[in-house]
């Protein structure tokens, strides 16, 4: 008996999954391939850390980490008529994207609905509304972006991206921010990112750069959200074992005097 | 935004899917607690679905990409001192195995197991990825994010550590039971 063969009998995972993993498998590729959520755990307890005060340097919410070219392909048409300026959404349009939200939020084997969850901000650029749910019980943020053109009755594409705590209850201290989750989607080969976070008192606008891309964010009731087409994470295509994407948005702040923070340091809330 | 769903890809992407799912379920155990170890690769099946794209054509290429891509989710998700306890590579303990098999042979496993915790969990990794994945160097070294040459060397330090550790056993068992016999006599 070789040593190899020897330690293989020690393996503690001989043999086939279980019923319960094949089920529970047969039913993950299922949902991956039909839903193309892009929820990820790690993203969701790297929020958790972060909220803790527990953060690691330079760890973000990372909801994945393809980076490729941002420029639109004709096959974007949706992402196409992104805007640099945000534009409000309707209440209409609101309810259309929130629903299409909830129900891609649909749980993964192991998380709750977000039937209960509310709107927490949204934003329309072009065809395309980004918006943000929160549900208080369990703590659950949702990100979405919905294909939606004006005045429909119903969104033609949705992608999202679930997180835990970063809700209502992340707030930043006056004239600064607290940064939130930041998701990445793949898009027919491009990236579409989305962010969303807290903004203190006396903050009137919050200015995103990434991935040559500069965007006004929307910002209301003490928090702000953007997407935009391009990546907002550092490529992480090859496994490093070191570390995971990291975050290439930089922030800058306008504040109630007219005075900008450029470059501004997301703090963590108390 | 062009998102809809496109049916050749998911094909393709279940056809992935079946060839790892089981492989990655248990690369993951071997390497975390069962609820860790489906999050992760449920975690790293669905970013292996977004960067499918670039997936490797032949199987152990594949799997070792997703093999990858899981020890990674692992790692992310554990920070600081725990991050070691993603790479260490568990193996059944002695209590476990004594319903597998006679008592001499878990004697000698035990000491393989003695053995095995004695090694660092970067030599646990490198060493579990030949044996228990049965990856190639060349496959090996990709899931670890490094070159064959770098995993080779590590691969052949974490064997000859292993013996070095089994053979210290045998000789203080040796040692051991002259002592006993001495005393005996």
């Amino acid at each position: 008996m070789t040593l190899d063969s020897q330690l293989r009998s020690l393996d503690v995972a001989e043999g086939q999954p279980d019923a319960r993993r094949r089920a529970r498998g047969a039913s993950l590729v299922e949902r991956i391939v039909h839903d193309e959520s892009s929820t990820t755990s790690a993203a969701r307890r790297r929020v958790v850390w972060r909220v803790a005060g527990v953060a690691a340097a330079g760890a973000l919410l990372a909801a994945g980490g393809v980076l490729l070219p941002s420029a639109l392909s004709p096959a974007q048409p949706a992402v196409a008529s992104w805007t640099a300026d945000p534009s409000a959404v309707s209440s209409a349009d609101l309810q259309v994207a929130a629903d299409a939200c909830r129900a891609s939020a649909s749980p993964w084997p192991w998380s709750p609905a977000m039937r209960d969850a509310s709107v927490l901000l949204a934003e329309r650029r072009g065809d395309v509304v980004g918006v943000v749910l929160w549900q208080a019980e369990p703590e659950r943020q949702t990100s979405c972006i919905v294909e939606l053109p004006p005045g429909s009755s119903s969104a033609t594409a949705v992608r999202s991206a679930e997180s835990g705590q970063s809700g209502p209850a992340l707030q930043a201290p006056a004239g600064a921010f607290a940064e939130g989750g930041i998701a990445q989607f793949a898009v027919d080969g491009g990236d579409v990112s989305m962010t969303s976070g807290s903004v203190g008192q006396g903050v009137v606008a919050v200015r995103l750069h990434a991935d040559g891309i500069t965007t006004e964010a929307t910002v209301a009731d003490g928090r702000y959200v953007a997407w935009w087409p391009g990546a907002a994470l550092t490529s992480d295509d090859e496994p490093s074992g070191e570390g995971g994407p990291e975050s290439i948005v930089r922030y800058d702040l306008v504040l109630a005097d007219g005075s900008v923070v450029a470059d501004a340091t997301s703090v963590l809330p108390d | 935004m062009g998102m809809g769903h496109d049916a050749t890809r998911a094909d393709e992407y279940r056809g992935l899917f079946r060839d790892v799912y089981n492989d990655a379920v248990r690369f993951a155990m071997r390497r975390a607690d069962p609820t860790d170890a489906d999050e992760a690769v449920a975690t790293a099946m669905t970013i292996a679905w977004r960067r499918f794209d670039r997936a490797p054509a032949t199987l152990d290429a594949r799997r070792a990409w997703v093999f990858g891509i899981v020890r990674k989710t692992l790692l992310n998700e554990r920070r600081g001192r725990a991050r070691r306890a993603a790479l260490e590579v568990r193996v059944a303990s002695h209590a476990e195995l004594v319903h597998r098999d006679d008592h001499s042979a878990v004697d000698l496993r035990a000491d393989l197991e003695a053995a095995w915790s004695t090694l660092s969990a970067q030599q646990q990794e490198a060493l579990g990825l030949a044996v228990f994945e049965q990856l190639d160097a060349s496959h090996a070294a990709k899931a670890l994010g490094i070159l064959p040459g770098t995993y080779r060397v590590r691969l052949s330090r974490a064997r000859d550590a292993l013996r070095v550790a089994l053979d210290e056993r045998s000789s203080a068992a040796a040692h051991t039971a002259s002592r006993i016999a001495q005393e005996a006599s």
